[in-house]
């Protein structure tokens, strides 16, 4: 009797053991087989949300498993990185981390609730958004070095939009405040549109702006462009010289968005992901589609992705230090 | 004249099969998305918005605004009928609306909302081909110490929302402009009133507060209530408005459209301000202000006339400058961008088939909406027959997921609670909601545009007097508040005389 | 003259918004208020909050000096039914889903009702259920969870 006792234990211990073992493997073979959570932290309609939605679509097309894009916004966008940083990593649940939630906020926000690096697989870049120096017409500075002379000859009296403390246009502004020596007053708006609508209408001198919501000023000739903020030029207006070459060498601020998975995503998983993700953005209406809407798509390696992070991280660290922004 | 060439040029663009198509399945689908409270057009629009990349623009759009100014028909119909303002351009309508519906007129009710809404869709429809370029002009004038005093006068007007005691209206506006507080400080970063809790970093949703505060706290009081009298009359007076009912709205509804697409066009203010300030000069105006409140169909007529002609002026800032004036704007300008379409002045002169299209299929929405609607009058009214203890459970249900849906969040849910209790412990102790959620939707605009315009002028006031905007807002609101407080003043002092 | 505190509704009314304001100043005396210049993030809510404070003192002292009508009675019951069953759901939502956070929200809900048969209340569950689930998942493409597992 023990005897048979001993037999079916052992028997069901092995089943046991394979079948969680083989899950690990066969959940890579047979993923996706429900559908996947993409976490947008941003409102839906933005740049962001665009952007995931674009491949989010495709990739459902193509493994036939409904990708279902979950907008949580908040906090910059720290609320929908944390969902995701606690998440399961079964590779059903990712994110679309940006240069906000994954290189800012962990020197801006004093108590992240997420680390950028270690709570996260990251899978790929999907695209990057340059922000682009343009003042108002009635600003006497046709060019990055004439901005700065202006500003060194009125301190205090030009301000600087931005869509919001700690995000990303802040922060350019204030590289250039210290890259340029220049003292200009920063005045936060609710959000990229009300803050261009403020340099058309003249109420702030100069912005640094997400490239989106500017092209149609820009277009209208309602703001006059002075450079955009990327090390190299834009694809989308290759006229412009960057802010490096105009003036300010070294300089470099990009929105970057890319998808990440929690830490600890099989391997397996986050090259499936990454493979299918690649392909899609090398695809010729997506790309069209994100050039329209003034983003450049961008793919790399998970291994390059997660190197850029960090030193993303360094760099916004070192801004936020040498500028003394904060939220107070 | 090259007004009716280009309107005679859009209706021909918007009556083509395909694009009368999306017309309707864009106005179905936003009335079902304004009735249904928690989802709205934003999230919608965005959801259906791959659907779009293979239509021609204009089809897109044509499909997106009819999304928009749906969700704002749809959103009166669950006002008036439970007393949930689906969007926070309904929040008035419940005032007068379900007191209405209460007494057996919810089908006059919807009927005004919907003919008035009709008017005011047509008149903006002109207004915005005639006046689009030189009013976006205007609106492009207003600068923060304008905003600032129009919420002023915003706030002040709100007072007047009230029936009862001016110092708990005062009061209520104030603890709502504090519940506007709670969350990330535009201006410096930091987070007021959070405890730490993420969710609230961008505030409490609105969406939890009116239903918390107009719905569950109804609920409740209709649940106390002793006696076997039910909720809704079921003696139906009749599904349309009488002539009575007409005589006196019309003139409500001509000056809720003129007043929504004035201020409908200002960026930011959007569709909230219209239906507030309508509903306080309607009940300034009238013989008998102490009507409000209980069924005076000016208080529908107005309001719904005003949100659905600001609805469309709204997008003449997005179509003529290329400045979206809301969030549901934005997402139209990405769609624009995506059909490769620069928005901004030169769509009228570039694209004439789009902004004529777009125009034109406006009038063509609304005119399904009023088709569509009108009949369902019957069905919603036979809706409210049906016994309260069946009806109630529904409506939380659909409070509960409609808020749960927004960011598929628990904590939201748990709001309408706490909601619900403050708004019957307030009506408790003769306290409206109505000021409250005024103070909520404005204090966060008024207070970062105090600040802007304070570094702005680096610490100078003067300049809210300065420009004439703002000095002419800021008389106004003083000469309101002077019309409310003297009235009161004489009526407390022979009160205290007895 | 004897001060008499009449325990009426103003009276309760003030002291709930000397409750908030209170609150309302205490919630950000960590942030600076700044300067008129350059206000902080302190200076508009603790203005505010001392506002409704001494909107609250004329509420209070309005009460002893004038007579007004006395407090309603309360009807707990379907106040902490309605409430808990909104809480409930919010609970349960997440854990286990939809169709069980329903159950919850009808059952006790229908509680806090005048009368409850049970009959009545299973059928109006299933239809309510079925028609969420229809409209929300199904129709809409939400994403809930619907089933407990």
């Amino acid at each position: 009797m023990r005897k048979k006792w001993e037999w079916s234990l052992l028997t069901i211990g092995c089943i046991v053991v394979l079948t969680v073992g083989s899950m690990g493997v066969a959940h890579a073979q047979s993923y996706p087989n429900k559908p996947i959570r993409l976490v947008v932290p941003f409102i839906a309609g933005g740049a962001a949300d665009l952007l995931a939605r674009e491949v989010g679509q495709k990739l459902a097309e193509s493994w036939g498993q409904p990708v279902v894009i979950e907008n949580k916004p908040g906090a910059g966008g720290v609320i929908g990185a944390e969902i995701v940083a606690k998440a399961a990593p079964d590779g059903y649940t990712l994110v679309l981390g940006t240069v906000v939630t994954h290189a800012i906020d962990v020197s801006m926000v004093s108590k992240l609730p997420y680390d950028p690096i270690k709570d996260f697989s990251p899978i790929t870049l999907v695209g990057s958004i340059a922000n682009v120096l343009v003042v108002n017409p009635s600003v006497p500075a046709n060019s990055v070095k004439e901005l700065i002379a202006l500003a060194k000859s009125k301190p205090g009296q030009l301000n600087f939009a931005s869509s919001g403390s700690g995000l990303s246009q802040h922060l350019a502004g204030e590289l250039f405040k210290t890259m340029a020596g220049v003292d200009i007053v920063h005045i936060p708006y609710k959000g990229s549109i009300p803050a261009i609508t403020a340099v058309v209408n003249g109420e702030s001198s100069l912005i640094l702006n997400v490239l989106p919501t500017t092209i149609p000023q820009i277009k209208a000739g309602k703001v006059r462009p002075l450079a955009v903020t990327s090390a190299k030029r834009s694809a989308i207006l290759p006229d412009l010289p960057t802010v490096s070459e105009a003036g300010l060498p070294g300089f470099d601020v990009v929105s970057w968005f890319g998808i990440l998975a929690p830490a600890g995503t099989p391997k397996e998983i986050v090259a499936k992901l990454n493979k299918e993700i690649v392909k899609i953005l090398q695809m010729p209406d997506v790309r069209d589609r994100l050039f329209k809407q003034g983003a450049e798509p961008l793919s790399c390696t998970p291994e390059q992705f997660d190197a850029h992070i960090k030193q993303e991280i360094v760099k916004w660290g070192e801004v936020v230090k040498k500028s003394g922004a904060k939220m107070e | 004249m090259d007004l009716l060439h280009n309107l005679i040029f859009g209706f021909g663009v918007a009556f083509s099969p395909v694009n009368l198509l999306y017309c309707l399945i864009g106005v179905i689908v936003g009335t079902l998305i304004g009735v249904l409270p928690g989802i709205g057009p934003l999230a919608t629009i965005a959801m259906l918005l791959p659907a779009t990349f293979y239509l021609s623009p204009v089809s897109a759009l044509i499909m997106l605004a009819g999304i928009f100014y749906g969700a704002q028909y749809g959103g009166s119909t669950t006002s008036i009928l439970v007393n949930i303002p689906g969007e926070s351009s309904s929040v008035v309508t419940c005032l007068d609306g379900y007191a209405m519906a209460r007494q057996g007129r919810a089908g006059p009710a919807l009927a005004i909302a919907a003919l008035g809404s009709f008017f005011a869709g047509c008149v903006a429809t002109v207004i915005i081909a005639l006046f689009a370029p030189p009013l976006a002009k205007i609106a492009l004038e207003f600068r923060s110490p304008d905003y600032f005093s129009l919420m002023v006068l915003g706030l002040v007007s709100a007072a007047v929302l009230a029936r009862g005691s001016l110092l708990k209206a005062f009061a209520m506006i104030i603890l709502g402009l504090l519940l506007g507080l709670v969350g990330t400080d535009v201006n410096s970063g930091a987070s007021r009133y959070t405890f730490g809790i993420s969710e609230l970093f961008d505030g409490i949703s609105f969406v939890a507060i009116a239903m918390g505060m107009f719905g569950l706290s109804e609920i409740i009081f209709n649940l106390e209530a002793k006696g076997k009298k039910e909720i809704f009359t079921s003696h139906i007076h009749g599904l349309m408005p009488t002539k009575a009912d007409v005589k006196a709205s019309w003139k409500a509804v001509i000056r809720g459209t003129l007043l929504g697409s004035a201020l409908g066009i200002l960026p930011g203010s959007g569709s909230i301000i219209p239906p507030f300030a309508s509903y306080t000069l309607e009940k300034k105006l009238a013989a008998d202000p102490s009507r409000f409140g209980q069924g005076a169909i000016e208080g529908v007529a107005g309001p719904e006339s005003a949100n659905n002609a600001g609805a469309q002026t709204s997008f003449i800032p997005l179509l003529t400058l290329g400045i979206p004036s809301n969030a549901v704007m934005a997402m139209m300008m990405g769609a624009m961008m995506i059909h490769g379409i620069a928005p901004g002045p030169e769509v009228i002169s570039k694209q004439p088939d789009l902004f004529w299209g777009v125009v034109a299929s406006m009038w063509i929405g609304n005119l399904m909406l009023v088709v569509l609607n009108l009949p369902l009058i019957g069905i919603w009214v036979r809706l409210l027959t049906v016994p309260y203890r069946f009806l109630f459970p529904a409506i939380l249900i659909f409070c509960c997921i409609g808020a749960y849906s927004l960011n598929s969040s628990a904590l939201d849910v748990g709001f309408i609670a706490i909601f619900g209790l403050l708004g019957y412990v307030f009506r408790k102790l003769d306290c409206e909601p109505a000021p409250l959620i005024l103070g909520f939707i404005l204090g966060p605009m008024m207070e970062e545009n105090l600040r802007r315009t304070m570094v702005l002028s680096r610490g100078d006031p003067t300049i809210f007097f300065t420009r004439p905007i703002s000095c002419g807002l800021l008389l106004a609101a003083a000469f309101l508040l002077m019309l409310i407080v003297f009235p009161t003043l004489r009526h407390k002092r022979e009160e205290v005389k007895e | 003259m004897r001060v008499k505190i009449h325990k009426t509704r103003d009276f309760y009314c003030g002291l709930l918004f000397i409750f908030f304001g209170t609150c309302a100043i205490l919630g950000v005396r960590h942030y600076p208020m700044g300067s008129a210049n350059r206000m902080g993030p302190g200076y508009f809510p603790t203005t505010l909050g001392g506002i409704l404070i001494i909107f609250g003192l004329i509420s209070v002292v309005r009460a002893i000096w004038l007579t007004r009508s006395s407090l309603e009675p309360w009807g707990l019951r379907p106040l902490i039914l309605v409430l808990g069953s909104v809480v409930t759901f919010a609970s349960l939502i997440n854990s286990l889903g939809l169709v069980v956070a329903t159950l919850t929200l009808v059952v006790i809900g229908s509680l806090g009702g005048r009368e409850f048969r049970l009959k009545e209340v299973a059928i109006l569950y299933l239809l309510l259920a079925a028609l969420a689930v229809g409209v929300f998942v199904y129709g809409l493409r939400l994403p809930f969870k619907v089933w407990p597992i």
